[in-house]
């Protein structure tokens, strides 16, 4: 599949439009969460999501994660979750009479994996995730483990019941590309959720429309789509100006936005069948990029400001 | 891959003979609108009676101004202005023509396809040069008219010789011109007009007369008030000639 990707382009679209087709099966709306999700996988990137619960954040991986034939894992954090909970430890195995040690591979062993409720993790149990999704390896004692790629993790956080949570430090929340707020659905779409999940106790069929192979062409695709200077240099201004507005912001985004814009406005160009990247992807991606990457200042905070109106705002000056 | 490498490089080629076919737009553009306003400006100073040649100046400064302008603005994005289906891929394709991915040749061939559809005419604004055109030949006509009628509106020449005078003046005045000044000679426009005109110059009096050479001459007897003559004519000299005099030689004296 992936060298038939490589020689047929028109084969990526259509790829592409039966990944959607399958995740419709089983999650109602959402289409721009699913879309979102998608463009930071081939980005090769990470999404920090931000939803109450029951809105579907479990689900929609999931059945990502069989729609693109993927290990899936997931990891509920708790306050009580180690490292090695996570990372996976070293245990004592018998054979034959005689013990060793082996490494027992944690949940982080997967391609996607969903670490619900990172915010209720003590610092230390975040820390060790953000080093696989940094660094995609792990280390348990003196030794490293290559994690295998793709590798992705959907990390969510609950808006409300914030009492004894270890909110993620703005410096750890840049290594999220993407940050999604989830929204509830439309009237019509819950009743079709209602409709579907109290019909039958069997889930959707899914199909994989792809393999880890074809995940991995995408990627390097996705890096191919060529840019234009002048977009280049938008992106790059865009970012700049969240460090020159300072009677809105009081801390702007780092490099690492500009390198994530241009990043992800390739893979959206991809996403939607285009051979090189328009000024809509990046207008698109900017506003998921920089709102947990920009911290406003307290006169635009009492002013009722958001962070969603300071960016939308940024994007429309700078052309 | 040579057909890569090929595809690429056809691109360039494409792209330089845009902007080779443009340029040629631009200049036949700039080149009516010059004529035009050459045409305007001459019919101004026709009718204001001053000569018409001085309308090459700004025509001439506005070509070379639109020209500049039209050179500096991207030729490839005034292509993608006039059609949609190019938008951004030209620019994309110019940025990255030294890139050989896949990505890159199915964007060279997509641009390829739509190029041949893009008609040269397109770039050439039928109803603006033919409006131009009507614009011009009414021009003329109104030129012809005035010039054989005669047709003044104001008569500025005299403003413009009086105004000429007065910039060689102040140059002059300012350099310290070779002919001096007022002070010097008197009014600078006799000496001028003595330049202009054939002036039949007869010397008469003592200084004039030389029949015969000197030296065959009693100069004593002849001119027994020689020795004083500088003097006697200077004493001939009414005080305003003596003063302008006394001034010429300081000047001349300076120069040395």
């Amino acid at each position: 599949m992936a060298d038939e990707l490589k020689g047929n382009y028109e084969k990526v679209s259509k790829t592409f439009d039966a990944l959607f087709h399958e995740m419709e099966k089983a999650v109602i709306g959402q289409r721009e969460i699913v879309e979102q999700i998608v463009i930071a996988i081939l980005a090769d990137a990470n999404v920090l999501v931000e939803g109450y619960p029951g809105l579907g954040k479990t689900m929609t991986i999931k059945t990502l994660a069989r729609t693109m034939d993927l290990k899936f894992s997931r990891i509920q954090h708790t306050p009580d979750v180690m490292p090695s909970d996570i990372t996976g430890t070293e245990i004592i195995e018998e054979v034959n009479g005689k013990r060793f040690f082996k490494f027992q591979q944690g949940p982080v062993f997967a391609n996607i994996v969903l670490a619900d409720e990172i915010n209720r993790a003590t610092p230390k149990t975040q820390s060790s995730l953000l080093e696989a999704m940094q660094e995609k390896q792990v280390t348990v004692g003196n030794k490293t483990y290559k994690l295998d790629p793709p590798f992705f993790i959907l990390a969510t956080q609950n808006p409300i019941e914030q009492e004894g949570t270890y909110p993620l430090p703005e410096a750890q929340q840049d290594r999220f590309l993407f940050k999604i707020l989830m929204g509830y659905p439309t009237f019509e779409e819950e009743v079709k959720i209602a409709e579907q999940y109290t019909k039958k106790m069997e889930q959707p069929d899914i199909k994989a429309v792809m393999n880890k192979q074809t995940v991995l062409a995408l990627q390097t695709l996705a890096r191919q789509v060529p840019i234009s200077n002048d977009l280049l240099e938008r992106a790059v201004k865009i970012v700049e100006k969240t460090r020159t507005t300072p009677d809105k912001i009081e801390y702007g985004a780092s490099p690492r936005a500009s390198i994530g814009i241009i990043t992800a406005a390739k893979a959206r160009a991809l996403l939607m069948g285009r051979n090189h990247v328009s000024e809509k992807d990046i207008e698109y991606v900017a506003l998921p990029i920089l709102r947990h990457r920009i911290i406003l200042t307290f006169e635009a905070e009492r002013k009722g400001v958001t962070r969603d109106d300071v960016i939308k705002e940024i994007v429309q000056k700078v052309k | 891959m040579a057909d890569d490498n090929n595809k690429v490089k056809k691109i360039a080629h494409i792209l330089k003979e845009i902007q080779i076919t443009l340029l040629h737009f631009v200049i036949f553009e700039a080149l009516i609108n010059t004529v035009l306003l050459f045409l305007v400006c001459y019919l101004v100073l026709i009718l204001l009676g001053i000569t018409g040649i001085y309308a090459g100046i700004p025509a001439l400064a506005y070509l070379g101004f639109a020209i500049a302008r039209k050179l500096s603005s991207s030729d490839v994005k005034q292509v993608e202005e006039k059609h949609e289906i190019l938008r951004e891929r030209l620019r994309t394709i110019r940025d990255n023509q030294d890139q050989d991915n896949f990505m890159v040749q199915k964007l060279v061939e997509e641009v390829e396809g739509k190029l041949k559809v893009v008609p040269i005419s397109s770039f050439f604004n039928t109803k603006k040069a033919v409006s131009t055109i009507l614009i011009t030949a009414v021009l003329c006509f109104l030129i012809i008219t005035a010039t054989i009628f005669q047709v003044k509106v104001v008569d500025a020449s005299k403003a413009v010789s009086y105004l000429k005078n007065k910039i060689i003046k102040t140059t002059a005045e300012k350099e310290g011109s070779a002919f001096g000044t007022d002070a010097t000679y008197g009014d600078q426009s006799k000496l001028l007009a003595l330049g202009n005109n054939a002036e039949t110059i007869t010397l008469t009096g003592e200084a004039g007369e030389h029949d015969q050479k000197l030296d065959d001459r009693n100069i004593a007897t002849e001119y027994p008030n020689l020795g004083s003559a500088t003097q006697n004519n200077e004493q001939a000299l009414n005080k305003d000639e003596q003063e302008l005099i006394k001034k010429y030689f300081n000047e001349v004296s300076k120069r040395r």
